[in-house]
């Protein structure tokens, strides 16, 4: 197993894990979840309980997959996407200066958007991005 | 193998890559609308489905609400309609009429914290105007709506403050003019 190999695994599993988590509490608190994205104001009234209903679902089926080592690269591609548009969302929420909690992990982690947001996600961007490029599960044999 | 070959992405594997991408997607947008299956209903409360009054909300005293108003610490909410409120009201308080509710409820609930203490006034101490309107505050997440004890007959008869006409310093206050 190389280092490469090694680093794959932990990455895929810190962002399993921080998924699932992510997603889970979401979607538990589903009312709580599409309040925070009525707040944010950023997209069609009508549009928001789907948004808020798919987000939740999608984080966990990444992060189980994740955590399967299965389809990484498509995993990895769909992590990037993911955190890229958070970290738009979070900017365009800086950049108007609106008082809204980020919601990143459900009811229990209710923090003000701020420029530190957007730094997180862009740098969870590139941890994704980085695991497009590195040795698949199968590819290097390890759990 | 080096670690330089291994870090390459075989470009056979893009389109494939992308098209898992986009399998993921979908299998975890359905998966989440089943696991929710409210997010396929209209987010927004309305007056179908938010309670009709909140008999269970307590009333605040007159006093006190003319400290939080001069604190700044409490938002009034009038719930009665336009000709009403144009013809007086308690300085600062936001109008809310029944043929726009649903539409100002919104804006209010992008503007005023869901922390904010929030008083609804109606004429009497619990008309049925004002618990509707309260009812919609705390469906929607407000913690601390109360109402005005003795309504807006009683703050009118001790005297306390009142103004006539439009009034912006509310709207004003809470970002409304925006």
């Amino acid at each position: 197993m190389n280092k490469l190999a090694i680093i794959s695994f932990f990455l895929r599993w810190i962002l399993g894990i921080q998924f699932i988590k992510s997603g889970w509490e979401k979607g538990q608190a589903f009312s709580w979840w599409r309040d925070i994205i009525e707040k944010m104001d950023l997209f069609p009234i009508e549009s928001t309980g789907l948004i808020a209903g798919i987000i939740p679902g999608i984080e966990v089926v990444l992060g189980v997959v994740l955590l399967a080592g299965v389809l990484q690269r498509a995993a990895a591609v769909l992590s990037s996407a993911l955190f890229l548009g958070f970290a738009v969302v979070m900017f365009c929420l800086v950049q108007k200066d609106a008082p809204v909690l980020c919601g990143c992990f459900g009811p229990g982690s209710e923090y003000p958007v701020d420029l530190t947001h957007v730094f997180i996600d862009l740098f969870w961007f590139l941890v994704s991005l980085s695991l497009v490029f590195l040795p698949q599960r199968t590819e290097a044999g390890v759990a | 193998m080096g670690g330089a070959l291994e870090l390459s992405l075989p470009p056979d594997s893009m389109r494939a890559d992308f098209l898992g991408a986009l399998a993921l997607l979908l299998v975890g947008s359905l998966a989440g609308l089943v696991w929710n299956p409210a997010a396929l209903r209209n987010a927004t409360i309305t007056m179908d489905t938010a309670p009709k009054t909140a008999d269970y909300l307590t009333e605040i005293d007159r006093e006190e609400v003319l400290r939080g108003l001069h604190k700044g610490s409490l938002c009034v909410v009038d719930s009665r309609q336009r000709s009403f409120y144009e013809a007086g009201h308690i300085p600062g308080s936001l109008p809310i009429w029944d043929a726009e509710i649903e539409f100002m409820i919104q804006i209010l609930y992008r503007l005023i914290p869901l922390s904010t203490q929030v008083v609804v006034v109606d004429e009497e101490s619990r008309g049925f105007g004002g618990r509707r309107i309260a009812g919609l505050f705390a469906s929607r997440g407000y913690k601390n709506v109360k109402l005005l004890k003795g309504g807006l007959s009683s703050w009118r008869a001790e005297g306390r403050p009142i103004i006539q006409g439009w009034d912006f310093e509310g709207i004003k206050k809470w970002g409304m003019s925006k």
